[in-house]
């Protein structure tokens, strides 16, 4: 071997053991405590603000210490597929679709018997919104805790309603008067509204609403009195009478009332910034979306209207926290849970605890939103959510793409689109 | 008098005619160009203008294309929000170890299937490049599972070291094709003049496939650098994640709004490594991916 091809064959090897050995290896952790991985969706300000919980929360065990793992994007991929190579997180986020899914593969420990052992506040099940702890469980068992109710509240330009001598959103708001306000809201280039002679819905410069699949149509049907998928889980009737025109009222507001901007308009001016800059005067947002305090404009967050069956069933998303049922330290996992529960009903708003979710406390939480806040405790005692089952992604799936989807784009009535998903929506809840 | 003044006015000789053309043909060809030119820089140019504007001007209507005043204070607040001082660290050396057992397996692989016989050698070639039709989902979880049993995860080992197996059958494809096109007799000559086989690999073929080994290491740069899935799936700790990983942090989530004005000033420093390779490497590159033998 020459003494250039000796130089090589060292180098190469070299790189090999940089490679193998030099990058290797996780970070140490102090022995005495236990490393609780925790996986979290948290975007940049979430992130920074949940690592100050934790490391309040750290500093005070003797026994953990919590160490966040934020995944942005692609969340459940990662989770998947660590879940599925048993190498996941200790505590997990979980949003409420996934709840059903993933209690049913066995990757979320069944918690029932511990809280019901506990006494910490954050297990007293009793003190839980009905609707929202009902996300976390499955057949009757609880495998999460949810950390935040998302109820839907109308955002709403107090300027422009000024300006237009126009009254706030009360609980006298239905349908009709919601369409009414958002017409005399909606104007164009030269002035005119909706039902005005001489409008042009091809140059309006400002919309009464705007929704994009958000609102989800869903909360439309529920308030028509209809339903997607029965108490039952047997059938989907989305193709009855108040279904379509549940669903039918909602796209009209872009394509017959032309209250709401197309979603080319949208995707190009951006949904809720439209809000901001007010180029749309009301807007459906979470409870906990900064839209009532953020803009240069004086804005409040309305409990929804109600629709034509009288009920104001506002949209709940529920967002819990669950013990990898796989973990190495249930126990520690298990304490570290319930006190990192119990901080972030300290923390995000609306908290999915009876006791916390009162007015006082949430100005505590958010002073800022203190105007809002009559209106989002309010909104809590009327919510709904989706009935999730095991095999919800591929139902919603054919529901975006063959029925929502096409109706908010034009491409075909509710009535019409309804008959032809409605078996392919039921295929669904027959596999197991 | 020259043959165009005794022609009348109106009509081209057809030496005029030809002149005309080629003008014509050529001011079309600029045309065709600058147009696709154009409509490539324009998300490049957003992404510039955005990354120095204000957030409530990001979706402004009418746009504003240039921002005033530029904030050039988002890149600073950008790079403090997330550590991306060590994220590029991490990228960085990510990076440069992939690229470098990239192209030195991928190298010899290519080498063995251009200039070696053995049994099996075709139908292996080709089980190598089907492997490229594999969707990423079928593998995804087997091979996350290897690497777990090897108690590799969370570790850097995962994105460098199967590049040590030439693991890209795209640019084993390419070299071999390289490869091929070199005369024997080259080879030949070095056996006659005493050279071993790697003295004939080492000085012999690999200045003669320059051009594709070039091309080889700015594609493998562009996938180290991007790389999204990898990082996301096999680190955990966040002080060991990859400037991808850190750049969504700012696209929001379900309670957070994205902040497009950071996102794209990362973007643009993200890019800007890209770009001076690809120019640097620019002419070298081109002709890699052109050529498919050796030049004349």
């Amino acid at each position: 071997m020459s003494s250039r091809e000796r130089r090589l064959f060292v180098l190469f090897a070299s790189l090999l053991l940089v490679s193998a050995l030099l990058i290797g290896g996780g970070a140490g952790l102090a022995a005495s405590k236990t490393k609780i991985r925790l996986a979290t969706w948290a975007g940049v300000d979430e992130a920074n603000e949940l690592q100050e919980i934790l490391d309040n929360l750290n500093a005070k065990s003797t026994t953990y210490e919590i160490v966040q793992e934020s995944s942005p994007a692609e969340y459940d991929t990662k989770l998947i597929t660590t879940l599925a190579a048993e190498a996941g997180a200790d505590l997990y986020w979980i949003g409420q679709e996934n709840v059903p899914s993933f209690a049913s593969r066995g990757v979320m420990m069944d918690l029932t018997d511990r809280m019901k052992a506990s006494k910490h506040p954050a297990a007293k099940l009793d003190d839980y919104f009905g609707p929202t702890m009902e996300r976390m469980m499955y057949q009757d068992k609880v495998y999460a805790l949810p950390w935040i109710n998302q109820p839907v509240m109308m955002f709403t330009n107090l300027d422009l309603f000024d300006r237009e001598k126009i009254a706030y959103p009360d609980e006298t708001w239905d349908w009709d008067k919601f369409l009414e306000v958002a017409k005399a809201l909606t104007v164009d280039k030269n002035g005119h509204h909706p039902d005005d002679a001489g409008f042009d819905p091809d140059n309006v410069e400002r919309w009464g609403f705007t929704l994009n699949g958000w609102p989800p149509v869903q909360m439309f049907i529920w308030q028509a009195g209809g339903d997607v998928i029965s108490e039952d889980f047997k059938s989907c009737p989305v193709d009855s009478k108040e279904a379509v025109f549940g669903a039918q009222f909602y796209v009209d507001l872009i394509h017959k009332h032309h209250v709401a901007p197309p979603l080319s308009i949208i995707r190009d001016r951006g949904f809720d910034t439209m809000y901001k800059n007010g180029q749309v005067a009301m807007f459906m947002g979470g409870a906990a979306d900064d839209l009532d305090y953020k803009p240069d404009f004086r804005s409040q967050a309305f409990m929804i209207p109600k629709g034509p069956s009288g009920n104001r069933y506002s949209f709940l998303w529920v967002g819990g926290m669950a013990v990898n049922a796989k973990t190495k330290n249930p126990d520690v996992a298990f304490e570290a849970f319930l006190d990192l529960s119990d901080a972030i009903h300290h923390w995000k708003v609306v908290p999915p605890r009876k006791s916390l979710a009162t007015k006082e406390m949430l100005v505590e939480l958010k002073p800022e939103k203190k105007h809002s806040l009559d209106a989002i405790v309010e909104a809590m005692n009327d919510t709904r959510s989706f009935r999730i089952f095991p095999n919800y992604a591929e139902w919603d799936s054919i529901f975006w793409d063959q029925y929502a989807d096409p109706l908010i784009n034009g491409r075909g009535t509710a009535e019409e689109l309804a008959k032809r998903v409605k078996p392919l929506l039921e295929k669904t809840l027959t596999i197991k | 008098m020259s043959r165009e003044t005794v022609t009348s006015p109106g009509r081209l000789t057809p030496r005029r005619r030809r002149r005309v053309k080629r003008r014509l043909s050529k001011i079309i060809a600029y045309v065709v160009v600058t147009v696709g030119a154009v409509v490539l820089l324009v998300p490049f140019f957003w992404m510039v203008t955005t990354s120095l504007k204000d957030l409530n001007e990001v979706f402004a209507y009418p746009p504003k294309w240039i921002p005033k005043p530029p904030q050039w204070s988002n890149y600073q607040d950008a790079w403090q929000a997330v550590p991306f001082g060590r994220y590029l660290t991490n990228t960085t050396f990510i990076t440069i170890l992939g690229v470098l057992a990239e192209v030195t397996s991928s190298t010899l692989v290519a080498y063995g299937f251009s200039r070696y016989w053995f049994p099996g050698r075709d139908v292996l070639f080709f089980v190598l490049l089907a492997t490229m039709m594999l969707p990423f989902h079928v593998t995804l979880i087997p091979t996350y599972m290897i690497w777990k049993n090897l108690k590799l995860l969370d570790t850097f080992d995962p994105m460098i070291l199967p590049a040590w197996t030439a693991w890209g059958p795209f640019y084993v494809f390419l070299l071999r094709q390289f490869f091929m096109g070199i005369p024997r007799d080259l080879e030949e000559a070095a056996t006659i003049d005493g050279a071993n086989v790697m003295q004939t690999f080492t000085h012999v073929m690999l200045p003669q496939v320059k051009p594709a080994i070039l091309s080889v290491a700015v594609f493998a740069f562009k996938g180290y650098w991007n790389n999204f899935l990898g990082p996301l799936l096999y680190l955990n700790s966040m002080e060991k994640y990859t400037l991808t990983l850190g750049m969504y942090f700012f696209m929001g989530g379900v309670h957070e709004a994205p902040k497009w004005h950071w996102l794209m000033a990362m973007s643009t420093v993200f890019a800007l490594p890209m770009l001076v390779i690809f120019f640097v490497a620019q002419r070298h590159f081109v002709e890699g991916i052109s050529l498919t033998g050796i030049k004349g």
